[in-house]
């Protein structure tokens, strides 16, 4: 016991003396502890964010709980059967281990002939409709008119419904009226007459028990449960009864963890059901369980990727400083030992230390983690962040797994070295400073070079099949980590071959000069190639700011195209709409003659312009149904997709990105605003069916009137055009089908076929499209296509893919970041402070206080310069080379523009910026260790 | 004060006080009149603690007395500013230290050759360079990395060193501690043919008895104070 005190105390004294060190080492280990337990707490609330997202889009678009599921049954096999049926709904909350907010108990018999008993003329009908009773209805319901059922028949043996509004105006009854039915009969054996008691309407319209409409029920006049089962004869009920039990629970129950549990016992429920003939069982969260999971994985295997390289960065951090530090306490170490501490007492002082960093990381660290999540949560682009609704955050079992593990391995990290240090005895340090020393294994073996052999593999190997990955990621199996892999294998080489290269461009400068060097920069010359230079900090640089700029041009590619697609889809209008069209087709149909031509009536196109904000707005005649003869001699048809243009308006509202045609857009637009019957047309006429300018196209609307067009230009990209469609193959593969298109003036086409419905598309000030939402909601506009570039933009930053990439590349370009500013500090006060001894002699024999400066200056420039220079470039060159291959894993199926890789050089800007304001800062520290250097001291610090 | 003709060092009144942790002012040297012979050999001898390095070092220009002043060949090296004793100690005067001190990325040949470098040396680098390592019997050795030679040839190293730019003063702050008595024997006895050979003054520490008698001047010092002076 004493023994631990002592050692604790031993350990603490031994923090005390390094506390620069030491935290370093904690904030390696505290970020690392922190970045990985992030990772799955991230991931995981990410993923429940789509999932709830998916549930409530469902529930917005079909108007219905997508977390319910219904049993339907009739009573053909007996009331009996019924009854257990009720029973199995009961289990259901069981097996799902959810409760439920509501459960829909429905009975009724179908096809009820009504009579009312009061005749009110001749001609009476017989109505049809249902009775039943849903269970709980007294209580979710408003009687708005007359009064609630009676819960048994009254003593006429008249049994009183209730009824919905909807379904008073189709039977056409009113409150109070007494209904006669027709082959329904009760106990008594006459026939059930049945009184309309009131009309109701839902208490709460959204409440889960209305899942269906009270309309949706049809005409079923509801009666009591306890009327249905003791005013209706038995034989009656067990001839027609029809059950529905719809069992419903809240959406947000279904969480990341228990979806799989949710599809797997709802299959193995609807087993039970299967080659029943009278029951039914269906659920509504399978199908949106099952798609949800597909883009899980996805998102999930991205993720992870993108953070193994932080991971890495982070382990090499650690290993540094510890390596560093271990430099440091080697003779201490051997000293320990002479004085007769075993291999074992060295461990546990290195295992305690290394502990207690550990120990204080996984407490500080897994809290930080939230501040990470929040970050990564909050990007909205790369270094760019909003504020969204908060993600939630918890710590489960695999968040404290995950932080343990980055725990254990940075333990280990700075355990390990121990080992080799332990063994030997202060002899051993001394002879071992006497030692040559010889290449390390990984120089021997040229791992450098097979590094970046391995990553121009990966490259030109992934490069050859771009095509069948693109194909892959759609189908949703993801990018193969290895093209990431391949990447960063491909740094690291370049990290380590500078080990190899800066010496020897060091060596060459040393050799040029070496007649003219003053005594301060040969000294340094020989400390920069006999000391092995920087070592480990030169490929900790590098690796560093390559993978910051590739990070960062990983990122900046991904979003750009994205936007640019948006942008490109949305044909560069800030809104696309079309309004609900009249017309006379039912007089065409209903006209045998066919005399009738079908005409359209174009609504208002000038109000458009009375919104405030509309910049510029145009009409587009928007046709994918035209159809065009392709070669006269065989006939051969095809279809294309027509816009008819205003020239001028277009092109004052839609837009296209520079590039992007080989003349400006505006020229294209000037070509065929010569010519009425002027055409742009896609470049497959060109390549494919050998049309030129000039010639003259004949092409036909749907209903066969035809036009003609003279090519006046070909073009690869068109707003909204896409060169290929994506047609779905029967067993559901992706296959491309080339799309062609043609641009024709719209008053040409007005005058050849007369008005037919076109888009608007609108440009608005400042792209705030929020005056036309007023607007259409103040007009009651019914529009059939709405398209907001605005929306659409948020849509993409929202999702979560892209939206964690931003986040994790994020973070490890701000890790990256810091771990370069704190590794570069402890890199040079170690340096300095192991070499004071030396700087004491130089000072001694003569050497002036700015001799030692240019004499650092020097080696600062071989050591960081050259690194720096490096792992910019090393970055420039990665991102050059994989980011068109990890642009792949985000490509939507139909991605119209060429992919542009993007250097994003305000973020080497910046990278440098920190990097050289850190440099300076460290010299300023470093001049002031020196200036404080006491000569008389540093020579007797030297002394072991 | 011994009386010396010529004197190339005299030192008057020199303290040396440092401040403890307790606000206290310690004294390692209270007081001490020196003056060294020129062209000899002057020993400080003393104790471990006795103020011997302390004094060494304001004598060599790298540390100032808290009082007192020093006169290097006339001039008052304590009134000198920093970049002016840098420049004295750069050419005029020579360290060999109690540590091993030589430069662990250079070999004996070029710590030998940094020197002239350093002290400007007008004339063939090389052959001066080699001359002295052959002074102290290392020819072989010039290509040999410190870390590759023994604690004493490091030594010699370090005088060959500390002679190659002819400085007019030599500092050896315990030379032969770490020496066997053959070795250091021989070291000191270097040193006095150095005197005579090269006109350089040495001046040596040691807290070893047995060179009393070679020393031309002994100092002993204990307690920060000469108490006995030959």
């Amino acid at each position: 016991m004493r023994g631990a005190v002592d050692l604790l105390q031993f350990v603490l004294q031994k923090i005390r003396n390094k506390k620069w060190l030491i935290l370093s080492l904690l904030v390696g280990n505290l970020l690392m502890v922190a970045i990985c337990a992030a990772g799955p707490m991230y991931t995981k609330a990410a993923l429940q964010r789509t999932l709830t997202r998916t549930m409530s889009d469902y529930v917005q678009q079909e108007g219905r709980y997508p977390s319910s599921v219904s049993i339907d049954a009739s009573s053909k096999g007996g009331v009996e059967l019924l009854e257990s049926d009720e029973q199995l709904v009961g289990t259901l909350a069981e097996k799902l281990g959810v409760e439920p907010l509501e459960v829909v108990a429905h009975r009724y018999i179908d096809k009820i002939d009504f009579f009312p008993e009061l005749s009110r003329g001749s001609g009476e009908t017989a109505k049809t409709a249902r009775i039943g009773f849903l269970r709980n209805l007294a209580d979710n319901i408003e009687v708005v008119s007359g009064s609630l059922y009676g819960e048994e028949p009254n003593d006429e043996g008249v049994v009183d419904a209730v009824i919905s509004e909807s379904c008073m105006i189709e039977l056409g009854v009113m409150q109070g009226e007494i209904l006669k039915t027709k082959g329904l009969e009760a106990p008594d054996g006459s026939e059930l007459r049945v009184r309309i008691s009131g009309i109701f309407r839902p208490k709460e319209g959204d409440s889960p028990f209305w899942y269906r409409t009270p309309a949706s029920y049809g005409s079923t006049l509801f009666i009591s449960e306890e009327a249905f089962a003791s005013g209706i004869s038995q034989e009656s009920r067990e001839k027609k009864i029809q059950a529905n039990w719809c069992w419903i629970f809240d959406y947000r129950k279904i969480t990341v963890d228990n979806c799989r549990a949710f599809v797997r016992d709802s299959a193995e429920l609807s087993e039970l059901f299967e080659g029943e003939k009278n029951h039914s069982y269906r659920d509504y969260f399978t199908r949106l369980i099952e798609s949800y999971q597909v883009q899980a994985a996805q998102v999930k295997g991205t993720l992870w990727i993108l953070q193994v390289p932080i991971y890495v960065l982070l382990a090499a951090f650690i290993f540094m400083v510890s390596r560093q530090m271990l430099d440091l306490e080697a003779a201490e170490i051997a000293v320990m030992k002479s004085r007769g501490a075993s291999q074992k007492q060295i461990l546990g002082i290195y295992c305690l230390q290394s502990g207690l960093l550990s120990g204080a990381s996984l407490i500080l660290g897994v809290p930080l983690s939230f501040l990470v999540c929040k970050i990564i949560g909050s990007a909205n682009a790369f270094l760019e962040f909003v504020s969204r609704s908060s993600l939630e955050l918890e710590i489960t079992g695999e968040v404290v797994l995950y932080a343990l593990a980055a725990a254990v391995a940075s333990m280990a990290a700075m355990v390990l070295p121990v080992l080799r240090y332990s063994r030997t005895t202060i002899v051993a340090v001394k002879q071992g400073k006497a030692k040559k020393r010889s290449a390390p294994l990984w120089q021997k073996i040229f791992l450098d070079v097979i590094l970046i052999a391995v990553g121009f593999y990966g490259f030109f190997s992934f490069q050859g099949q771009k095509e069948h990955i693109a194909e892959r990621v759609q189908s949703g199996t993801g990018l193969d980590p290895l093209v990431y892999l391949s990447s960063s294998l491909f740094i690291i080489g370049w990290g380590l071959l500078a080990l190899r290269v800066i010496p020897l461009i060091a060596k060459l400068v040393y050799k040029l000069g070496r007649r003219w060097w003053p005594p301060s920069l040969y000294a340094s010359y020989l400390w920069v190639l006999r000391s092995k230079g920087g070592g480990f900090i030169v490929t900790f640089l590098i690796i560093t700011i390559a993978l910051g700029i590739f990070n960062a041009s990983t990122a900046r590619t991904v979003n750009s195209n994205e936007i640019s697609r948006v942008a490109y889809q949305d044909g560069g209008a800030d809104l696309v709409l079309m309004e609900q069209w009249g017309s006379n087709s039912l007089q065409v149909e209903s006209d045998d003659t066919g005399s009738t031509s079908l005409l359209y009536f174009e609504p208002d196109f000038e109000k458009y312009k009375s919104i405030p904000g509309v910049t510029s707005l145009t009409r587009v005649l928007y046709d994918t149904k035209v159809s065009v003869s392709l070669d006269s001699a065989s006939g051969r048809g095809s279809t294309v997709t027509l816009m008819g243009i205003h020239t001028k308006e277009f092109g004052e509202t839609a837009s296209l990105k520079k590039g992007l045609l080989p003349e400006h857009f505006y020229d294209y637009l000037n070509a065929i605003a010569q010519k009425s019957d002027g055409v742009l047309v896609s470049s497959l006429f060109r390549d494919k069916y050998d049309y030129n300018l000039g010639d003259t196209l004949i092409y036909r609307s749907e209903n066969g009137d035809s036009a003609r067009g003279v090519i006046y230009g070909f073009v690869d990209y068109w707003p909204t055009y896409l060169k290929e469609k994506t047609a779905r193959n029967t067993d559901g593969t992706p296959r491309k089908e080339e799309n062609l298109l043609i641009v024709a003036n719209l008053s040409y086409l007005q005058a050849q076929w007369g008005v037919r419905p076109y888009q608007v598309w609108l440009s608005m000030e400042d792209g705030d499209t929020s005056p036309v939402y007023d607007f259409v909601e103040e007009q009651k506009l019914v529009l059939t296509e709405f398209r907001d570039q605005t929306a659409d933009l948020v849509t993409v930053k929202n999702d979560p893919g892209i939206q964690g990439t931003n986040g994790i590349l994020t973070v490890g370009f701000v890790v990256a970041l810091a771990l370069c500013t704190v590794g570069f500090l402890i890199y040079w006060i170690l340096t300095i402070k192991n070499r004071s001894l030396q700087f004491g002699i130089f000072r001694a024999m003569g050497m002036s206080m700015k001799e030692i400066v240019v004499m650092l200056l020097n080696e600062q420039f071989y050591v960081s310069g050259l690194a720096i220079a490096m792992g910019v470039g090393v970055g420039l060159l990665t991102s050059r080379l994989f980011v068109p291959l990890i642009q792949l894993a985000y490509v939507k199926s139909e991605m119209p523009l060429p992919l542009e890789v993007l250097q994003a050089g305000s973020d080497v800007l910046r990278l440098l910026v920190v990097v050289l304001l850190v440099m300076a800062a460290c010299m300023v520290i470093l001049g002031t260790i020196i200036r404080k250097l006491k000569i008389a001291q540093a020579l007797k610090l030297g002394e072991d | 004060m011994l009386s010396v003709e010529n004197p190339i060092l005299i030192a008057r009144g020199i303290k040396r006080g440092f401040s403890l942790p307790d606000g206290e002012t310690f004294f390692a040297l209270k007081g001490v009149d020196i003056a060294v012979p020129r062209g000899k050999l002057t020993i400080l001898k003393g104790k471990s603690g006795s103020g011997k390095t302390t004094l060494m070092n304001i004598l060599g220009a790298l540390d100032l007395p808290t009082e007192g002043t020093v006169e290097f060949d006339g001039k008052e090296i304590t009134a000198l500013d920093d970049e002016q004793r840098t420049q004295l100690r750069r050419y005029e005067i020579g360290f060999v230290f109690q540590s091993v001190a030589l430069i662990p990325t250079m070999t004996a040949y070029e710590n030998v050759e940094y020197a002239l470098r350093l002290g400007n040396f007008q004339g063939d680098r090389r052959a001066r360079a080699n001359e002295c390592l052959e002074r102290v019997g290392l020819t072989a050795r010039g290509s040999h990395m410190p870390a590759q030679m023994s604690g004493g040839e490091q030594q010699r190293v370090a005088i060959a060193r500390a002679i190659a730019h002819r400085p007019k003063l030599i500092f050896a702050d315990e030379p032969t501690g770490e020496l066997d008595t053959n070795t250091a024997i021989s070291v000191v006895k270097m040193f006095k043919e150095l005197c005579a050979d090269q006109e350089i003054t040495f001046v040596m520490t040691t807290h070893d008895t047995g060179f009393m008698e070679i020393g031309d001047a002994v100092y002993e010092l204990e307690g920060g104070e000469v108490i006995s002076e030959r």
